[in-house]
C-alpha cells in the first residue's frame, strides 16, 4: 500500500463575472473548480482529463496555489497548504513544480538555459554558488537528453522538444517530490511525445516522483497513469484505477469521452461500436440544472434534470457520479 | 478498373525564401478514387498542408510547383490558366481547415459567404441561394439554420463554425472535399461528431475525401488509402489495413509503436531518436536515415525511391525487408 503525498479535499474556484461600467457588479461565477477531491500517491501518477473548459488547469494551478484557492484544503505530505501565507508557503514550494504546455511561454527568452536551469536551484539555496548550480545544471542537460554546451544558448535557439526538455531540467533541478504536467507534449509531434513521455516514467523510476497530469488525451493518459479523475464542467465524474476505468467506464459521459477517441488500428476501430454525443459543451456560467452531463447522455431519466449525483464510491477502486450508476 | 478522379504524380512545390529553398513537397504519388477517403499523414513540416495547397493552386509567392502533374478530370491543374483553375477552385475541389475561425471572414455572416459560394458557381438568384444555404446549414446538423444563417462566426462555437465551413465547402457539390486537419483544434467528443458528418456527407454525395492530419487514429478510423509523408517526400503508400498491419517504411515503423493506445496497457513507447530535420538542411540521401534504427552506409548517400514492394504497396526505403525482420522478432518476443 502506498502513502498519500497530496490530499486535495473539496477544492473549489470560482471566478467572478463582473458588469458594469462605473461600478463593476458581480452578475455570475464560472465555478472552473467545484467541489473536488482526489490524492496523489508517492511515486506514481494521477491523471485529470477532460475536454477543454473542464477545470482540469485551474484545479493543478489551486493546488500549487499559483492562484488561491474559494474554499477547500490542499494537504501536502499531512500539511493544509491552502491557507499558508507566501514565506510559509517556500518550504513546500520547493517540494512542488510545474512543467507547462507550451514551453516558449514557460521559458523567459532574455535568459539563457544556464540561468534558467540553475535559478531554482540558486532561489532555494539547494546548491552554495553559482559554480555549483552550474555544475549541476550539466548533469541535468545530460538526464534530460541535451548536452552541457545548450546552457549558453537562449530558449528560441531550440525546437519545441528540446525547450519542453528545458523546463523538465528546470522542474526537476530542486529534486521536488511533486511535479504537475499540465499538458505537456500537446504542442509536440507524436515522434517527440514518446521521447518525453518515456523520460517522465524513467525519472518516476529513478527518483520516485508523484505526477499530476494533465491532458485531454486519453490513450496518453491511460499510458501514464496510475489513477485517474475524469472531469466535467468543473467536478470529476468518475474517478478510480485508470486500467479498471479504460477496460470498463461506468458513467455515459467517460464511455462517451473513450468511444470518441479513435484507436490507431483500423480492425479494431471499425468494428467499434461509438456513442456520438449530440451538441456541445455547455457554458460553465450557466451550467444545466441537475447533473450537468443531462442534456447530451443517452441515458437521462428524470431524476438526472433535477439532482446532482453524488460521486459514490461504488466499489473498492472506484467512485461514479451518476444516477444510474448504483 | 477504375479510374481515378484526380492523379498526382512526383509533385514538387518549393519556396524560394531569403534564407534559402524550402523544399516543402519534393515528392510525392498518389490517386484518389471517387467517394473514397485518401488520407495524408505525417508530423509538423512533413508538406502535407502544402500538398493540398498545392492541389488548389493556393500557394503564397514564395512558393512554386517547379515539377510534377495534378491531373484532374483530364486537365493537368499545374498547367491551366488561372482563370480555369478558378473555376474549379470551390466548385469541383473544395477545402475545409483546422481552424475555421481563420478561414470563415468576421465581417460577414454565415450566410452572406455560403450564399457568395453559391452565387459564384451556380446559375441561381440570392434568393434561392439563401434557401440553399439555409438547407446546407441543416443538413450539417446546426440547429436553428434559419436563425444562424445571420449569425457572424464569432457567435458560433468551434464545432459549429467546422460545420459552417463543412456547409460552405459542400454548397457546390464538389467532387474532391480536401479537409487539412479539420478536427485538431476540436475536443474529441466533437472531433467525433464531425468526422460522423463528413462521413455521412461523403456517403450522400459520393465525393472523394482528402483528409490530411497528424492524427493516426482519425487516419485509422476514416481512411481508405494512406500517404505517409516525412520531410517532403511520400515514403509509404499503400491500403489503410495494410499499412497499420504490415507498415513497411521504418518511420511508419516507428510512428506507429511510439503512440500510446486507449485500448491496451503499455509499459514503454518506441522512442523514433532525434526530431524532423530543418527543411532548409534536410540531410543527405534518404530524408530519414539520421534517426532511423535500420540505415545503412547507402542511406546517406542514395536517396531511395518510392517502390511498389507488394502489389499496390509502395515504399520509398532500400531495406525495408529489414523491418519485416524487426516485426518477426516483435511478434516473438510476444508469444
Amino acid at each position: 500500500m502506498s502513502e498519500i503525498l497530496l490530499q486535495v479535499l473539496n477544492l473549489k474556484k470560482y471566478f467572478p463575472v463582473k458588469q458594469g461600467f462605473f461600478i463593476k457588479r458581480t452578475v455570475a461565477e464560472v465555478k472552473a473548480v467545484d467541489d473536488v477531491s482526489f490524492e496523489v500517491m508517492k511515486g506514481k501518477t494521477f491523471a485529470l482529463v477532460g475536454e477543454s473548459g473542464c477545470g482540469k488547469t485551474t484545479a493543478a494551478r489551486t493546488i500549487l496555489r499559483l492562484t488561491d484557492p474559494t474554499f477547500g484544503q490542499i494537504f501536502f505530505n499531512g500539511k493544509d497548504l491552502s491557507k499558508l501565507k507566501y514565506k510559509e508557503l517556500l518550504p513546500y514550494r520547493k517540494r512542488m513544480q510545474i512543467v507547462f504546455q507550451d514551453p516558449m511561454g514557460s521559458l523567459n527568452p532574455r535568459m539563457t538555459v544556464a540561468q534558467i536551469v540553475t535559478e531554482p536551484m540558486l532561489f532555494h539555496g539547494i546548491v552554495k554558488n553559482r559554480k555549483e548550480a552550474y555544475d549541476r545544471a550539466k548533469t541535468l542537460m545530460q538526464m534530460v537528453g541535451l548536452r552541457p554546451f545548450h546552457l549558453d544558448r537562449y530558449p528560441h535557439q531550440f525546437s519545441g522538444g528540446q525547450r519542453q526538455r528545458i523546463a523538465i531540467a528546470r522542474a526537476i533541478s530542486i529534486e521536488p517530490d511533486f511535479i504537475v504536467l499540465d499538458e505537456p507534449t500537446s504542442s509536440l509531434d507524436v515522434s517527440v511525445q514518446a521521447q518525453i513521455v518515456n523520460m517522465f516514467l524513467d525519472f518516476q523510476d529513478r527518483f520516485k516522483f508523484s505526477y499530476l497530469f494533465i491532458s485531454h488525451n486519453l490513450s496518453l493518459v491511460r499510458f501514464i497513469s496510475h489513477t485517474v479523475g475524469i472531469m466535467y464542467l468543473g467536478r470529476i465524474v468518475e474517478m478510480g484505477d485508470t486500467d479498471e476505468i479504460f477496460e470498463e467506464p461506468l458513467h455515459p459521459y467517460s464511455k462517451a469521452l473513450l468511444s470518441a477517441t479513435p484507436i490507431p488500428d483500423p480492425i479494431v476501430e471499425r468494428a467499434r461500436k461509438r456513442i456520438i454525443l449530440t451538441g456541445g459543451v455547455p457554458s460553465p456560467i450557466k451550467r444545466p440544472d441537475g447533473c450537468f452531463f443531462n442534456p447530451r447522455c443517452p441515458y437521462k431519466m428524470d431524476i438526472c434534470e433535477k439532482e446532482y449525483p453524488e460521486l459514490r464510491k461504488i466499489s473498492e477502486n472506484r467512485r461514479v457520479a451518476c444516477h444510474l450508476v448504483k | 478498373m477504375k479510374q481515378p478522379i484526380l492523379t498526382v504524380k512526383n509533385l514538387r512545390t518549393y519556396f524560394y525564401t531569403e534564407d534559402g529553398i524550402v523544399k516543402a513537397v519534393d515528392g510525392v504519388d498518389f490517386e484518389v478514387f471517387q467517394g473514397e477517403t485518401l488520407g495524408i499523414v505525417g508530423e509538423s513540416g512533413c508538406g502535407k498542408s502544402v500538398t493540398s495547397l498545392s492541389i488548389l493552386r493556393i500557394l503564397d509567392e514564395k512558393g512554386k510547383i517547379v515539377e510534377g502533374s495534378i491531373i484532374f478530370d483530364g486537365n493537368d491543374l499545374t498547367k491551366i490558366s488561372e482563370e480555369s483553375m478558378r473555376k474549379i477552385r470551390g466548385k469541383d475541389i473544395a477545402m475545409i481547415f483546422q481552424e475555421p475561425m481563420v478561414a470563415l471572414n468576421p465581417v460577414f455572416t454565415i450566410g452572406e459567404q455560403i450564399v457568395e459560394a453559391i452565387v459564384l458557381h451556380q446559375k441561381v438568384d440570392e434568393t434561392t441561394a439563401k434557401k440553399m444555404a439555409v438547407d446546407l446549414l441543416r443538413k450539417v446538423g446546426i440547429p436553428e439554420p434559419e436563425k444562424r444563417i445571420n449569425e457572424y462566426p464569432h457567435e458560433l462555437s468551434g464545432g459549429m463554425r467546422q460545420r459552417a465551413m463543412i456547409a460552405m465547402a459542400l454548397s457546390c457539390k464538389p467532387k474532391i472535399l480536401i479537409a487539412d486537419e479539420p478536427t485538431t483544434a476540436l475536443d474529441v467528443t466533437i472531433q467525433a461528431q464531425i468526422m460522423e458528418l463528413m462521413k455521412q456527407l461523403q456517403k450522400e454525395y459520393g465525393m472523394a475525401i482528402i483528409l490530411i492530419t497528424h492524427d493516426m487514429g482519425v487516419i485509422a478510423e476514416n481512411a481508405d488509402r494512406v500517404v505517409v509523408m516525412y520531410a517532403g517526400k511520400a515514403v509509404e503508400y499503400t491500403d489503410v489495413k495494410t499499412l497499420f498491419n504490415d507498415p513497411k517504411h521504418p518511420y511508419t515503423w516507428g510512428l506507429l509503436h511510439a503512440i500510446p493506445r486507449l485500448d491496451v496497457e503499455q509499459t514503454r513507447l518506441y522512442n523514433i531518436p532525434g526530431i524532423v530535420p530543418n527543411p532548409l538542411k534536410f540531410p543527405s540521401g534518404c530524408k530519414f536515415h539520421p534517426r532511423c534504427e535500420f540505415a545503412q552506409e547507402k542511406c546517406s548517400l542514395e536517396e531511395p525511391e518510392l517502390i511498389e514492394v507488394v502489389n499496390g504497396h509502395f515504399v520509398r526505403c532500400f531495406f525495408w525487408e529489414k523491418v519485416e525482420q524487426a516485426k518477426k522478432k516483435e511478434a516473438g518476443d510476444e508469444q
